[in-house]
């Protein structure tokens, strides 16, 4: 039971000394970010592949430049998760307050 | 064998990968000194990262690889495991579960065990735990070096020994702290590497029905209408499809795997953290559909190359590397690779943390400092990914990694999920009743499989079934002729002894019993669709 206790202490310790780093907004935008910037790289790198060097065809190739299309659609899924990120209503909450 | 035109564009697809999740993890693990906060991120995230984190924790090799699989094995049967197998589950968990979690001091199962029951029990489960997590783990890393073997030509064993390598590299480097990230990621990545696949593939066969066509079984592509005998791919009746799996197997996942709870935990509020599973059930029903067609159409296009059973499990990247040219492909591979290794190291670390603090500490060193236990905890990370390497190639063993899986939780979370639900929910289950119950549930799932060997995923629902009974109806036996704990020390522990609290949602749209009744409106839809 006194063990059980202890950490509830050490808990209670911890929000006290929370640094606002560990903010969810924070955390929610660089997530955001995280996520936007490898599907931009990812989708960048591939309509580059698909105008560049239309690769080998696959096996399974059904006569359009995978590649090039695909990457257009990730670029565009970036795009949103960029936008929706700036757009957050937390963002802007958070700028107010700073 | 299936081979692949692998270039350097594909190999820098899968490096930005990793440089991407190391670096963000070096970042992080600056910030972040605690388990606590990497776990629960200071209970702060809102909920649509939660949601995804907690989708993220679920999708791994089993999700990707062993539907594919099982799909190419068994056919649109295998939608089961996302529909009725886990949307109920799912809301259950929500509507009820967290609140209870919430509010109460339950934030590990071991944890629960000792404070509801007694030392053995949390004992017992405890080495159990250790034991599933090292086969789970090895299930991922088996997983990770058939993508390998595809990408590279290496050997399996080579390619296990590369996976090995990697893992170990990422949890050291502090992969873990950047753990909700990563899952958050893997969504996306899953989601975009998945969805192109399904589009080409069908486009290919001609469409639903240019794939029934191809298949030519006509059993593939119902989910109910031969379950009324037990002539059907599973081989078993509707009755265990809705207890063994839809009661047992699913509710017994969904509510005792911490992996994946402790998601929901992080959300900023209790709002927020009822709505997590719910958000995460939305992509699970369409994950039934972006798992299960890749397997289909792999099946289809590929016939033979997947006829045998350890081919079925390179169903989902056989059929990538026959539709993605260099460049998709890499990208493909990446998302799969990014699951399994995310999967792995959930797995090391929940081994590594109930050896070091529900093994070690309480039964062989109570006394030393933090150093010590910490240098303890990374010498069984080590340990625990060497013992992974073994159990990797126990899981080419059976029919399919699906197979495999179904056969641990039959025995691993049935019994467990038959012991929670007493404890919470009965304040007369003792002690000796909880331990002797789970005992015996267990011993009834071990002992059951060993002497049939039957891994069918219909003998696991059914064994699953009678493993959760066995542990019922011992624990109830038991705790009626022992002495119950009195009320003081189940408070916070059990149902109608922990003050809950209500959680206020204004926004119609986010209630929780608003998304539980479209979610599950969707799920009888699809059902009857692929009746």
């Amino acid at each position: 039971m006194s063990e059980e206790h202890q950490t509830e202490e050490h808990h209670e310790y911890l929000e006290e000394e929370r640094v606002p780093e560990h903010s969810g907004t924070n955390h929610s935008m660089a997530i955001g970010f995280y996520i936007a910037a490898l599907i931009l790289i990812y989708g960048v790198t591939m309509v580059l592949v698909g105008l560049i060097s239309p690769a080998a065809p696959s096996e399974g190739d059904l006569g359009f430049n995978v590649n090039l299309w695909w990457g257009l659609v990730m670029v565009v899924a970036g795009c949103v998760v960029l936008g929706m990120t700036l757009a957050s209503p937390r963002r802007r909450a958070a700028r107010r307050q700073g | 064998m299936v081979t692949v035109n692998e270039s350097w564009i594909d190999y820098f697809i899968i490096g930005v990968y990793f440089v991407f999740v190391l670096g963000i993890g070096a970042v992080l693990r600056k910030k972040i000194q605690t388990s606590e906060d990497y776990f629960l991120s200071g209970r702060s995230l809102p909920s649509w990262i939660t949601g995804l984190a907690f989708l993220g924790a679920n999708l791994g090799a089993l999700e990707i690889m062993g539907m594919g699989a099982g799909a190419a094995t068994y056919g649109i049967m295998q939608a089961h495991y996302y529909w009725i197998g886990a949307i109920p589950a799912m809301c259950f968990v929500a509507l009820f579960m967290i609140p209870f979690y919430y509010a109460s001091r339950v934030h590990s199962v071991p944890g629960f065990l000792r404070l509801r029951y007694n030392e053995a029990t949390r004992g017992f489960n405890s080495i159990l735990f250790a034991i599933f997590m090292i086969l789970l783990s090895g299930i991922n890393m088996f997983a990770m070096a058939l993508v390998f073997q595809l990408l590279l030509g290496w050997s399996l064993t080579a390619s296990i020994l590369l996976s090995a390598a990697i893992v170990l590299a990422y949890v050291t480097l502090g992969g873990l702290s950047s753990s909700i990230y990563n899952e958050v990621l893997q969504f996306f990545l899953i989601t975009l590497g998945l969805v192109p696949l399904v589009i080409f593939g069908l486009i290919d066969v001609g469409g639903l029905a240019g794939l029934k066509e191809s298949i030519g079984d006509p059993q593939f592509f119902h989910a109910w209408a031969n379950t009324g005998s037990t002539d059907n791919p599973f081989e078993v009746q509707w009755f265990y499809i809705v207890f063994g799996l839809g009661l047992v197997q699913s509710f017994g996942y969904w509510c005792t795997d911490f992996l994946v709870v402790q998601r929901a935990l992080a959300a900023e509020d209790l709002a927020a953290s009822q709505r997590t599973p719910l958000i995460a059930a939305f992509p699970k029903l369409l994950y039934g559909v972006l798992a299960i067609f890749p397997g289909l159409i792999a099946l289809s296009v590929l016939g033979p190359k997947i006829a045998t059973a350890a081919e079925a499990n390179n169903a989902v990247p056989y059929a990538m590397a026959y539709y993605f040219p260099t460049g998709m492909l890499g990208f493909g591979l990446t998302a799969l690779l990014a699951a399994f290794m995310s999967g792995m190291a959930g797995n090391i670390t929940a081994f590594n943390t109930v050896w070091t603090y529900d093994l070690y500490k309480p039964y062989i060193n109570r006394d030393a400092d933090d150093r010590h236990y910490l240098t303890v905890g990374r010498i069984a990370t080590v340990v625990g990914v060497l013992l992974s390497i073994a159990t990797a190639y126990l899981a080419l063993s059976f029919t399919t990694i699906m197979n495999y899986v179904q056969v641990l939780h039959g025995m691993f979370l049935a019994p467990l999920f038959g012991t929670f639900l007493l404890g919470m929910f009965w304040r007369r289950t003792t002690g000796w009743g909880g331990f002797t119950g789970l005992v015996a549930g267990t011993s009834y799932g071990l002992i059951t499989y060993l002497i049939s060997l039957d891994d069918g995923l219909g003998a696991s629902m059914a064994r699953a079934f009678f493993a959760w009974l066995v542990t019922l109806t011992v624990t109830i036996a038991v705790s009626l002729v022992t002495q119950p704990k009195p009320d003081n020390e189940l408070r916070g522990l059990v149902w109608g002894l922990t003050e809950q609290k209500e959680a206020r949602e204004e926004a119609w749209y986010k209630k929780p019993w608003v998304l539980a009744v479209t979610v599950l409106a969707i799920t009888v839809a699809l059902n009857i669709y692929f009746w």
